[in-house]
């Protein structure tokens, strides 16, 4: 188990990205509890790091994939999803950590576009990865991930205005 | 205009921030679970954090105030509260398993290539047809063994049982077809060696090595000459061997009215010499060199007289065939 300062500086290096990337599927409260799973399986898992840039894209992979596991039990449990959506943008549980409004917009055009591209388009335009990075990521092939990304950013804009 | 949409995502998300409680949240329950392992734990407190509700709870509206133990959440699991998180990701992604079959696919191309390309040598390229008078005819694959038999009369038929060739290096085949032939061969026969292929060097190799194995006593009555497949399919239909269907060829063209069984049924001596009876040139020419050869071959009989000489079809190819004459008179 890894030691405690690096979990934090784990925690204090890309905490924001994972909870952001949580926040891009889940309403906060089970984006909670999706960050701190992704965290536990981080302190679980000892193999080494190639850098920090494969730290982070491990870290972004298994919120992703998680949230995703969320998402595919509440549709197997018949809980729509707008349900979802609605919960987190209205604040039905106490305010820990609020969408912003202007995340809710954005999140709710992405959901339009369907995932993929959703997720392609999320870490290429926000976090800057390469066509490369997030075929290994998302397990999908490069030349894919170059058009999903290429339909995706006409059809996001068209979703915004 | 890409970046108005960037923007906009900057702009949302760049304001979210793990909430502060929920980062030393987040740190104690990974301090707990350091020490429950530590432990070796048996019992496992509550964790600060909140159930999943969406997981496990039917009613995802109500929010469990009093958070019991989840189920699943046993110290002495390896990762008790990685529910989510937990199930293992297959072993082959995607792209492995692409690769996979990518790979497995090149192996079974390559396999069918060697298969085929095996199918494809053992299939006959070159032709080699003998009239004496038995008429067969071998059909020689790259490999350079006999992979097809022919025998065009009795006589062929009786030749090629006795030599049984089928299988063997070309060599071999010639020098057990030569054995055989022993008992047609009279004092004057004409062996004729017809060879059919499309490689200029390979039908040079197979002639010279025709020629060789088959003049064994050195008398020069092997004739060698080269055909071409319509010539191959032609005789074949006419249910003669090449070197004789030739001559007939040349016979009727000639205008003489000789009937393809009489034909079959001489030796390749008793045709030459019917031939040179005649004043037919007796070409042994591919179709290209037609004329001119066949000029010069009138122009040889006359010169060589009434000689039964069998190199009176005097005709050095210019064509590139090497057409060898292994007697000495070259009427060049």
């Amino acid at each position: 188990m890894r030691d405690a300062p690096d979990i934090e500086q784990a925690m204090h290096a890309y905490g924001d990205a994972v909870w952001r990337a949580c926040l891009l599927y889940l309403a906060p409260s089970d984006a909670e509890d999706v960050f701190q799973d992704v965290y536990i399986k981080y302190a679980l898992h000892d193999a080494p790091f190639r850098s920090e840039r494969h730290k982070k894209a491990w870290l972004l992979r298994v919120a992703i994939n998680a949230c995703k596991d969320v998402l595919k039990a509440a549709r197997n449990k018949n809980t729509s999803l707008e349900g979802l959506v609605e919960q987190g943008g209205e604040g039905a549980l106490p305010a820990t950590g609020d969408s912003p409004e202007g995340l809710i917009d954005i999140r709710n055009a992405l959901d339009t576009l369907g995932d993929p591209p959703k997720t392609q388009l999320y870490l290429a335009l926000y976090e800057g990865y390469t066509a490369r990075d997030i075929s290994r990521m998302t397990g999908m092939p490069t030349g894919t991930v170059y058009s999903w990304i290429s339909r995706g950013k006409q059809q996001l804009r068209e979703a915004l205005s | 205009m890409t970046d108005d949409v960037k923007r906009r995502l900057q702009d949302a998300f760049d304001n979210a921030h793990v909430p502060a409680d929920l980062a030393e949240r987040t740190l104690e329950r990974i301090e707990q679970i350091r020490t429950a392992d530590q432990a070796g734990g048996s019992g496992q407190t509550a964790p600060a954090g909140r159930t999943h509700k969406l997981a496990e709870q039917p009613a995802a509206d109500e929010h469990d105030p009093s958070p019991s133990i989840p189920q699943h959440r046993k110290a002495s699991d390896d990762q008790p509260h990685l529910s989510l998180v937990a199930q293992k990701r297959p072993a082959a992604s995607p792209q492995r398993r692409r690769h996979i079959v990518l790979a497995a696919a090149a192996c079974l191309l390559l396999v069918l290539l060697g298969i085929g390309g095996v199918a494809w040598a053992s299939t006959p390229y070159a032709y080699i047809g003998i009239d004496v008078n038995p008429s067969l005819e071998l059909g020689i694959n790259r490999f350079d063994c006999v992979a097809d038999t022919r025998a065009y009369n009795k006589d062929g038929e009786q030749v090629l049982q006795q030599a049984d060739v089928q299988g063997k290096s070309y060599e071999e085949a010639l020098a057990a077809i030569d054995d055989a032939l022993q008992d047609y061969l009279t004092q004057d026969a004409v062996i004729e060696l017809t060879i059919v292929c499309d490689d200029r060097d390979a039908a040079a190799r197979l002639e010279s090595t025709g020629v060789h194995c088959l003049d064994t006593d050195q008398t020069g009555q092997v004739h060698c000459s080269h055909a071409s497949e319509a010539e191959h399919h032609e005789a074949s239909d006419h249910d003669m061997g090449l070197g004789k269907y030739r001559i007939y060829r040349q016979l009727v063209d000639a205008g003489m009215s000789i009937s393809a069984e009489d034909a079959e049924s001489m030796t390749m001596r008793e045709l030459l010499d019917l031939a040179q009876q005649h004043g037919v040139g007796v070409a042994v020419h591919d179709s290209r060199d037609e004329e001119e050869h066949l000029h010069r071959d009138q122009e040889a009989t006359a010169a060589a007289g009434e000689d039964a000489e069998h190199e009176s079809a005097g005709n050095a190819l210019e064509t590139g065939h090497a057409h060898r004459r292994h007697t000495s008179a070259s009427l060049d």
